[in-house]
């Protein structure tokens, strides 16, 4: 890779990166707490990997036991 | 617009300019206000009101005219269906909060379909209506946007996890701590009173971890912003917190009134009579109001939910209060409310001006109160004259089923077998001549196989005569 692509990528990670960081408002009358808000954007990623995996295993399983209905029915 | 003196504002509904309750000849209406209109509308006409309708997760309600309005900030005017009893928190047993903890986050995984989300998780917005969770703010929803985190995340916590966490994990009365502390309990001071959280991955990072980051970022406003939070984040979080109170259990045993009926000394057909006699005492009592003070399981509760009475199963024992929901639960009732409460004690008025929740008194009074087997241990038990709990039961009913339980009986031998008797005046007479005061009543009934007696009593200026 040549040191202008290695800078290019970098700027589209950086762009990618800030974009993630930009501060999104805040909704709604209660207040919900800074802490609270941080804990959610710091273990989001995680969360979300975790969800991501469960709805691909859903899918499998539910994929799989269409297969063996459809076998079993005549 | 109507004059404005003719509503009467809730004292629970003010903290939200989208909207609030008020009653206006008798009538429950909720005004929704122009910043709530755009999310009102989504929740309408996108399907999710329908789909929590369908799912008995939201108090239904139908528009009223805009004429109705409080004031002049009204865009729309509902009438929403009454709930038979309000109940709070600090009154449920361990499996009513559990409940009431999944229906909210059922919802909010209902309203992210719809593109809305919660804009608040106060357990004080949901009720027991025909024996269901339900959601009765129906201006709680707002139009989910995409990369914010939850704006009720912390409210959820506090108001449902923590004070499940502590009942299941620390002590089934820590309950009472929602008493204290009205918009939830403290993270940090949950996290300190569960102590070790290894095995409890969830409720390490929700109670924890989430206090940690309440400390560290107390001082540092975010000017109502922050970093990104995607839909798939914000699914795993609800999945998350689903996971963290289903994995959280309370199994009644070893209290002392749960296994009431067990230890008593009544005959099966002792017992019996006595259902006859309250069965027949209560008469046709369809749509009225019941209260069972010292319900225990709901044994006679349900002589009246099931003559279709709006009944009210109070108890001050956890395990009692346990069983009696789990059973309600299981034959699907829909009248009956097992609620927990200290007599000795009741709930007093709590909140902003003393009017935001209300005593028990205030929801009161009742069509009739049931009061079996309950006198001895108000008046020997907590040493309360017969007199103030003839003029408490008087302020609360207008008509009062209440069995006396003479000395003799071993129930009132054994609340006296540790002390000395310094109870001249509980005796028959002592009884009926402290309750002519505030009822009128004919001669009692015995109970057979027992030396209990049975009134049938009207609290006097009520109106009703007495069978």
């Amino acid at each position: 890779m040549s040191i202008a692509s290695i800078c290019r990528y970098g700027v589209l990670y950086g762009l990618l990166f800030l974009l993630c960081i930009t501060p999104r408002a805040a909704y709604g009358y209660i207040d919900p707490g800074t802490g609270s808000f941080v804990l959610q954007v710091l273990v989001g990623a995680a969360l979300g990997s975790l969800m991501a995996l469960k709805i691909f295993w859903r899918r499998i399983v539910s994929f799989v036991r269409g297969l063996v209905s459809r076998r079993e029915q005549p | 617009m109507s004059n404005s003196a003719e509503h009467q504002r809730q004292g629970g509904s003010f903290r939200d300019p989208g909207g609030f309750l008020y009653l206006r000849d008798g009538t429950l209406y909720r005004q929704v206000n122009e910043p709530c209109r755009e999310s009102y509308d989504r929740l309408m006409r996108s399907g999710l009101y329908d789909r929590l309708i369908e799912r008995e997760l939201l108090i239904p309600h139908q528009e009223a005219d805009l004429l109705l309005a409080c004031d002049e900030r009204a865009c729309k005017v509902l009438r929403p269906e009454r709930v038979a009893f309000i109940s709070y928190p600090y009154e449920w047993c361990f499996s009513q909060l559990r409940d009431a903890a999944l229906a909210t986050l059922e919802i909010q995984r209902q309203a992210m379909e719809f593109g809305l989300s919660l804009k608040d998780a106060s357990a004080y917005n949901i009720q027991f209506h025909r024996g269901r969770p339900t959601l009765i703010d129906t201006l709680s929803f707002e139009v989910y946007r995409e990369g914010a985190p939850w704006v009720a995340y912390r409210q959820f916590c506090q108001h449902f996890l923590a004070p499940l966490a502590l009942m299941a994990r620390v002590d089934v009365r820590l309950r009472r701590l929602l008493r204290v502390f009205i918009d939830g309990i403290p993270l940090d001071l949950a996290s300190r009173l569960l102590g070790r959280l290894w095995l409890a991955p969830r409720l390490w990072l929700h109670i924890r971890l989430h206090a940690g980051s309440q400390k560290k970022y107390e001082d540092r406003p975010t000017d109502g912003r922050t970093g990104r939070f995607g839909r798939l984040a914000f699914l795993g979080l609800i999945e998350s917190l689903q996971a963290a109170v289903r994995g959280l259990h309370w199994r009644p045993a070893g209290t002392q009134w749960g296994e009431y009926y067990s230890f008593t000394n009544y005959s099966d057909r002792a017992m019996q009579h006595k259902a006859e006699l309250v069965g027949r005492l209560l008469g046709p009592c369809e749509g009225q109001t019941v209260w069972d003070l010292g319900a225990n399981t709901g044994a006679f509760s349900r002589l009246a939910s099931q003559a279709g009475a709006n009944t009210v199963a109070f108890d001050v024992d956890p395990a009692a209060v346990e069983k009696n929901y789990l059973e309600s639960v299981r034959l699907r009732e829909v009248n009956l409310l097992p609620l927990l409460m200290d007599l000795t004690n009741p709930t007093p008025s709590l909140g902003w001006a003393s009017q935001e929740r209300d005593s028990l008194l205030a929801r009161g009074p009742a069509d009739t109160i049931l009061a079996l087997a309950l006198v001895h241990h108000l008046a020997i038990g907590n040493n309360v004259p017969l007199d103030r709990i003839a003029d408490f039961l008087g302020d609360s009913c207008r008509r009062l089923i209440i069995e006396f339980v003479p000395k003799g009986d071993s129930q009132v031998d054994k609340l006296l077998a540790s002390r000395e008797d310094v109870f001249d005046e509980y005796h028959q007479a002592g009884f009926e001549s402290a309750f002519a005061r505030r009822f009128e009543f004919g001669p009692p009934e015995p109970i057979e196989g027992s030396s209990r007696l049975l009134y049938l009593m009207t609290v006097r200026g009520a109106g009703g005569t007495v069978a």
